[in-house]
């Protein structure tokens, strides 16, 4: 595994990491609805879009945005911890999953922000947060499949002889 | 830099050992302090709640109350110049600010007394909030026995209070608050328990998600779908508009 991919990867854990308690707050908050929300920089901007119905999917009723965020950084965590492992990192596509997962983030992510923006016009900088964290894991899964298809490229034109080395962790 | 299938050179694995290790116990930390920071949110507003105000008797208001012909309650003139619908939910805590917010007394007193606005109260209680349809019932119960606005100031100061209760816990909390208000306490609990008022709330639930308010408490001023702090901007504006103000 090519170095400058491990720090990407170890970048993906670390902001998922964070992803996940940000998620796990605005979760949280969902049952502490006797207490205005801490809400840094957006003053009752969280307290508005969380008692939006835009905060479930389908709006007004379901499962809450918040919950999928829990889910969604889990699920990079656990790819991207994966990804560390050399020899998970090679028999498996996980850079391509970590991409086709941040994606998904991502225009979920902008459905939000848009939502906030258009519908609500409130902001809530938990949420922003997010947004931002989703933005950054998706840069970095980008570069590390590109880094990975390239890397994949090349070790395929490679004489057996050499290949035979990847059997070994 | 590539892997190198070279015995010798480059020892990749090697090198890569123990900065994963170092990695793994930064990783432990973080998950550590940011499991921390979730308990300690979690458990210093538990500590808040006992703070929150305890029910005080309602403001009495001495214009002219009723219900609409879609069975909301309204507070003012039915001809007044201008109409305010609020959309709110009773266990949303923005909107139980604006209803023991001096926001509201001034709305009250400055327009609503005084004839410039018609106010109406429009239930829209949101799925996650779990008490919000039983509060709304116990709010109209009360209705029943002409005390739909004490008991709707009531249950807003109250919401810490009953927020997180269970339904029978629940149902017990409004009983008491009915009592509090002398409401009739056999014909109250048989309202609550025969759902009277079940479908209606729903029903103006799915109406205010139909016409697209965006949040609680959101005010349609006229028609327009205002948030609390604009609310008097915009009802001055209106009131201009028709010469009233």
């Amino acid at each position: 595994m090519v170095e400058r991919s491990v720090y990407a990867r170890m970048g993906i854990v670390v902001l998922a990491l964070a992803g996940f308690f940000d998620s796990a707050y605005l979760m949280l908050s969902r049952f502490q609805t006797d207490v205005s929300m801490i809400c840094p920089v957006s003053g009752d901007g969280c307290t508005t879009v969380r008692d939006s119905p835009w905060s479930t999917i389908p709006p007004g009723s379901g499962v809450p945005v918040a919950l999928l965020g829990l889910v969604g950084y889990a699920l990079v965590f656990g790819v991207a911890m994966a990804a560390l492992h050399t020899d998970y990192a090679r028999t498996l596509p996980l850079p391509l999953t970590l991409l086709a997962i941040g994606s998904a983030g991502v225009l979920f992510s902008i459905y939000l922000v848009g939502i906030q923006y258009f519908i609500i016009q409130a902001f809530c900088s938990w949420c922003l947060l997010s947004a931002l964290l989703m933005a950054t894991i998706w840069l970095l899964s980008l570069y590390d499949w590109r880094v990975w298809r390239s890397e994949a490229a090349s070790t395929s034109r490679q004489p057996l002889s050499q290949a035979v080395h990847r059997t070994h962790s | 830099m590539s892997v190198s299938p070279q015995r010798g050179r480059k020892v990749q694995p090697a090198k890569q050992a123990p900065s994963l290790r170092i990695f793994y116990i930064i990783i432990g930390l973080i998950a550590v302090a940011g499991a921390a920071w979730l308990i300690t949110t979690a458990t210093g507003q538990r500590d808040s709640t006992a703070e929150q105000p305890a029910a005080v008797p309602a403001q009495p208001f001495d214009g002219e109350t009723g219900t609409t012909p879609e069975g909301f309650y309204y507070k003012g003139d039915p001809e007044a110049p201008v109409t305010v619908i609020e959309y709110a939910d009773f266990q949303c805590p923005a909107c139980a600010n604006f209803a023991t917010s001096d926001l509201y007394q001034r709305f009250i007193s400055e327009y609503v007394s005084t004839g410039k606005v018609m106010y109406i109260y429009h239930d829209f209680p949101l799925s996650y909030h779990t008490n919000a349809p039983l509060a709304a019932e116990a709010s109209y119960c009360a209705g029943e026995q002409g005390k739909y606005w004490e008991m709707h100031e009531n249950i807003f100061r109250t919401q810490s209070q009953w927020s997180n209760l269970g339904n029978t816990a629940g149902t017990s909390f409004f009983s008491n608050l009915a009592s509090d208000l002398e409401l009739d306490a056999e014909s109250f609990a048989s309202c609550l328990s025969n759902n009277t008022y079940a479908e209606h709330i729903q029903q103006a639930g799915q109406e205010s998600l139909e016409i697209g308010i965006p949040a609680t408490p959101t005010f349609v001023v006229d028609g327009k779908q205002v948030s609390a702090a604009e609310l008097m901007l915009t009802i001055d504006t209106a009131l201009a508009e028709k010469g009233a103000s």
